[in-house]
C-alpha cells in the first residue's frame, strides 16, 4: 500500500459519505456539510495523483484553487439557506418546493 | 333579315339592348330580395315592387320611343355552346316587343298599386310580390326573347309563377285544385309546343325566329309540307294551352280562385297574352291548312265560352269566359290572317278586361266587408248582389266603360278591334272559303252574345232595387287604377276615326312584326261595322230585359260551362291524377320495398341479428374505439410516469443525476476500456 492509494482510498470513502449526506439529509446545512466533503475528497485525490507524478506540482495547485473556490460556495450556500430559513421558518430541503409549479 | 350575332355596335343600339334584357333581369333580382328579406321589409315590401315595376314601365316607354315606329334591334350574348348545338341569347326589341313590354309592365304596375290596398290584411305578402315580378319577369322574357328555346325556358316560367299565384291562398283547398288544373292543363299545351320546337329546330337547323323568318321567306325552309303542318299544329298546341282555347281553356275560369288582381294581370297581360303574342311571332311557319284550323279552333272557342258565361252566377266567372272568348276571336284574327287586328285585340282587350277585374275586385271586396257577419255568402256571387249603384257609383261608372268596349259599342275601342277581326274572318271566308265560313259565322255570333251577358251582369250587380247592402265604394288606392285605366276603352286608344282601326298609329307598330295584315274589303268591312253596331245594341238591350228571369231561372248547362268542365275533368285531369295515384302506389309498393330492403340490410329493425350496421358498430367499438382509447391510456400512462419524476424534491433531482452519471461512466468503462 502505498502514500498514493491510501489516500486514493480515503478519498473515495470521503465522496461516498458526503454523496450519502447530500441525498439523504433532509437539512440543508447538512446536505451543504455534504458537498463541502465531496469537494475535499476531489481534493485529497488531486494530492494523491500529485504526489505521485512527482515533481509535477499541477495536483496540489488545483486543490489549493479548489479550497478557495470552496470557501466562496460556502459562503454562498450559507447565505441561500439563511434566506430559506427566514423564508419558511426551516431550513428543510423536502419543504422548498415553491418552484415546482 | 341578318340577325346580329353579338351585341350591337352603336351606342345608342346597345343602350337600348342592354336596357332591354335589364328590365326582366332586374325583376328577377328585386323578387328574390323582397322574398329574402320579406320579414324585415313588412308593408315596404309592396312599395319596393311597385317602384320597380313603374321603373320598368318607364323603361319600356324609353324603349317604345327608341324603336317606334318600325326600327329593330338585335343583340346576342353567347349562351350554351356544345359540340354541334349552340343556342344564343338573342333578344330583339321592335315595336311590337316595345309595345307588349309597356303593356305588361304598365298593367303590371296598376296591379301592384291596386294590390297595394287590396291585400292589405294578408299575410305572407312578401311571397306575392316575389311571384308577381317573376311572373312579369317572365312574361317579358317571352316578348324579348328571339330563340326559340329560352323563350319555352321563360314560357314555363309564366306557367310556374301562374301555378303559384293561383294557389296563392294555399289554405283553400279550392285554390289548390285550381292552381293544379291550370298547371296540368298547360302542361299538355307545353308538351306540345316543346315537340314543336325540338322538330323545328332538328329540322332546319335552328331554332332562331330571325333566321327561320329569313329562310322561311326565301323558300328555303327544307321541311316537307306535312311535316310543316305538323310541327305548325304542335306549336299551336301550345298556344291553346297559355291563351286558353277550346278544349284547353277549362283552368281558366278555375283560375278565379287565385287573388282578384292577379286574375286582372293573368287575363290582360301577362299570361293568356302569350299563346296570341307568340303565334304573332311564329305566323310565317304556318301553312294554310293550320291557319284554317287555328281559326276554326278560335271561332269555336269564340262561341263556346260566349254560350258558357251566359250562365255563370260567379262575378269573376263571368270575366273568365269573356276572356276566354275574345282569346277565341284573337285566335280568329290570327287564322285568318288579320293578325295585326287581333295583337291590336290584344292590346285593346288588355285595357278594358283589366279594368273590369279590379272594378270586380272592389265589388267583391265590399261584398266580402258587407257580408263578414255571415260566412256562408259568396261574396263573388252575383244573386247576392243588385242594386250596388247607387252605394258604388264611382265602380258603377268605372264598370260600364269597359263593360262597354267589351261588348263592342260604337266609340269604344272593343268595336275599332273586333270589328277588324271580323272583317278579315269574312273577307278571308269570301277569299278562300272552306273551313274560313263556319269560323267566321261562330266569331261574329260569339260577337253577338258579348253585349247579352255582359248586360246581365251588370244588371245582376249594379241594376234593380237595392238590397240593402251595406257597401262601401272603392278606396282612393283602389280607384287610381281604374281611373287610369277606363278610359283605355274608349276609341282615342287606337285611332282617331271612331270607326275604322285601319289607320290606327299602334298599327304603325305591330304589324311589321305581324308580317302585314289582311286588307278587309271596304264593302265587308262596312257590312261587318252595321251588323255589328246593331246587334249590340240589340244584345245589350235583351240582356237588359233577360234580368228579370235571371234571377230566377237556372241555366244548368250554360252554368257548367255546356259541362265541357266536367267531361274535362273526366278526360284529362282525372287520368292525370290517376296516373299519378298509380306512380304513388308504384312508389310505395316497388320504390319503397326496395328501399326497406336495402335499408332491412343496413340497419335491423330492432337492432338484432347481422346487419351492415351491427358490423360496423362492432368494427368501431372493438377496433376505432380500441385504438384510440389505447392511445389516449397509453399517453396518460407516459405523462403519470413523467410526472412522478418531477416531485420537486432537491434530492430526487441529485439522485437522478447520479445514477446518470453512474451510468455514462460504467458505459464509458465498458465501451473504451478507459475514460
Amino acid at each position: 500500500m502505498t502514500v498514493p492509494s491510501l489516500l486514493s482510498l480515503a478519498g473515495i470513502g470521503l465522496f461516498c459519505t458526503g454523496v450519502y449526506l447530500v441525498l439523504t439529509r433532509r437539512n440543508a446545512v447538512m446536505a451543504l456539510m455534504g458537498i463541502e466533503l465531496m469537494l475535499n475528497a476531489a481534493n485529497l485525490n488531486f494530492i494523491a495523483f500529485s504526489r505521485r507524478d512527482l515533481p509535477d506540482a499541477e495536483g496540489q495547485i488545483v486543490s489549493i484553487f479548489v479550497m478557495a473556490l470552496a470557501a466562496a460556495e460556502t459562503a454562498v450556500a450559507l447565505a441561500l439557506i439563511l434566506n430559506l430559513f427566514k423564508r419558511q421558518g426551516s431550513a428543510e430541503l423536502d419543504t422548498a418546493s415553491r418552484l415546482r409549479n | 333579315m341578318n340577325p346580329a350575332d353579338g351585341l350591337p355596335a352603336s351606342p345608342g343600339e346597345l343602350r337600348i339592348a342592354l336596357l332591354a334584357l335589364g328590365m326582366p333581369l332586374a325583376l328577377l333580382l328585386g323578387g328574390l330580395l323582397i322574398l329574402l328579406a320579406g320579414r324585415r321589409l313588412r308593408a315596404q315590401g309592396g312599395y319596393l315592387a311597385l317602384l320597380m315595376m313603374g321603373l320598368a314601365f318607364i323603361a319600356s316607354l324609353l324603349l317604345l320611343a327608341a324603336v317606334w315606329p318600325a326600327g329593330t334591334v338585335r343583340a346576342a350574348l353567347p349562351w350554351i355552346e356544345l359540340p354541334g348545338l349552340s343556342i344564343p341569347l338573342r333578344w330583339r326589341i321592335d315595336g311590337l316587343a316595345a309595345l307588349m313590354l309597356a303593356l305588361v309592365s304598365g298593367i303590371a304596375a296598376l296591379v301592384h298599386l291596386y294590390s297595394l290596398a287590396y291585400l292589405r290584411n294578408e299575410r305572407h305578402l312578401s311571397r306575392y310580390w316575389a311571384y308577381l315580378a317573376l311572373f312579369c319577369a317572365a312574361m317579358m322574357g317571352i316578348v324579348l326573347m328571339e330563340h326559340l328555346i329560352p323563350v319555352f325556358m321563360c314560357w314555363e316560367l309564366v306557367g310556374m309563377s301562374s301555378y303559384l299565384l293561383i294557389g296563392f291562398w294555399t289554405e283553400r283547398a279550392q285554390a289548390g285544385r285550381a292552381a293544379q288544373a291550370a298547371f296540368l292543363v298547360n302542361r299538355i299545351g307545353d308538351a306540345g309546343l316543346l315537340a314543336g320546337i325540338l322538330l323545328l329546330t332538328g329540322m332546319a337547323g335552328s331554332g332562331d325566329l330571325g333566321r327561320l323568318h329569313g329562310l322561311a321567306g326565301s323558300g328555303a325552309l327544307g321541311i316537307a309540307p306535312g311535316w310543316q303542318t305538323a310541327i305548325a299544329l304542335l306549336l299551336f298546341l301550345g298556344c291553346m294551352g297559355k291563351s286558353a282555347q277550346v278544349p284547353l281553356h277549362l283552368w281558366l275560369p278555375g283560375a278565379m280562385e287565385g287573388p282578384t288582381p292577379v286574375s286582372a294581370l293573368i287575363h290582360a297581360a301577362t299570361m293568356v297574352a302569350a299563346g296570341v303574342y307568340l303565334l304573332g311571332r311564329i305566323w310565317f311557319l304556318m301553312p294554310p291548312q293550320a291557319e284554317a284550323f287555328i281559326a276554326v279552333t278560335g271561332g269555336a272557342t269564340a262561341l263556346l265560352a260566349a254560350l258558357s258565361a251566359l250562365g255563370q252566377w260567379d262575378i269573376k266567372r263571368v270575366l273568365a269566359y269573356s276572356t276566354i272568348s275574345q282569346l277565341g276571336l284573337m285566335m280568329l284574327g290570327m287564322g285568318a290572317g288579320a293578325r295585326d287586328m287581333a295583337l291590336l285585340h290584344l292590346v285593346t282587350h288588355a285595357f278594358f278586361k283589366c279594368a273590369l277585374f279590379l272594378a270586380a275586385g272592389v265589388v267583391v271586396h265590399a261584398m266580402a266587408h258587407a257580408g263578414a257577419s255571415d260566412p256562408q255568402d259568396d261574396p263573388q256571387d252575383m244573386r247576392q248582389m243588385g242594386g250596388l249603384r247607387r252605394r258604388m257609383p264611382w265602380t258603377f261608372a268605372l264598370y260600364l266603360l269597359p263593360m262597354l268596349a267589351l261588348s263592342g259599342l260604337p266609340l269604344t275601342s272593343g268595336f275599332l278591334s273586333k270589328d277588324g277581326i271580323l272583317a278579315g274572318a269574312w273577307t278571308q271566308a269570301l277569299h278562300s272559303g272552306g273551313w274560313m265560313w263556319p269560323a267566321a259565322l261562330a266569331g261574329s255570333a260569339a260577337a253577338l252574345l258579348t253585349p247579352v251577358y255582359m248586360m246581365r251582369q251588370l244588371q245582376l250587380i249594379f241594376g234593380g232595387p237595392g238590397r240593402g247592402l251595406q257597401v262601401e265604394d272603392a278606396e282612393p288606392l283602389m280607384r287610381i287604377p281604374l281611373l287610369l285605366l277606363a278610359p283605355g276603352s274608349l276609341w282615342l286608344l287606337v285611332a282617331f276615326s271612331p270607326f275604322d282601326a285601319a289607320q290606327s298609329p299602334l298599327l304603325a307598330g305591330i304589324a311589321p312584326a305581324a308580317g302585314g295584315g289582311l286588307h278587309a274589303e271596304p264593302a265587308v268591312h262596312a257590312w261587318v261595322s252595321a251588323a255589328s253596331a246593331l246587334g249590340v245594341a240589340a244584345g245589350l238591350w235583351l240582356g237588359y230585359r233577360a234580368r228579370a228571369q235571371a234571377r230566377s231561372r237556372e241555366r244548368r248547362g250554360l252554368l257548367q260551362g255546356l259541362y265541357l268542365e266536367a267531361a274535362a275533368e273526366r278526360a284529362v285531369q282525372r287520368p292525370v291524377l290517376e296516373l299519378a295515384a298509380l306512380a304513388a302506389r308504384f312508389d310505395r309498393r316497388a320504390v319503397d320495398g326496395l328501399v326497406n330492403a336495402i335499408g332491412r340490410l343496413a340497419v335491423h329493425p330492432r337492432g338484432r341479428g347481422p346487419s351492415l350496421a351491427a358490423l360496423a358498430s362492432w368494427l368501431d367499438t372493438r377496433w376505432v374505439d380500441g385504438l384510440i382509447n389505447g392511445l389516449a391510456a397509453l399517453a396518460a400512462r407516459t405523462g403519470r410516469a413523467a410526472r412522478r419524476l418531477q416531485g420537486g424534491q432537491v434530492q430526487r433531482y441529485l439522485l437522478y443525476m447520479l445514477a446518470a452519471v453512474l451510468l455514462a461512466v460504467c458505459w464509458l468503462v465498458w465501451k473504451g476500456g478507459g475514460i
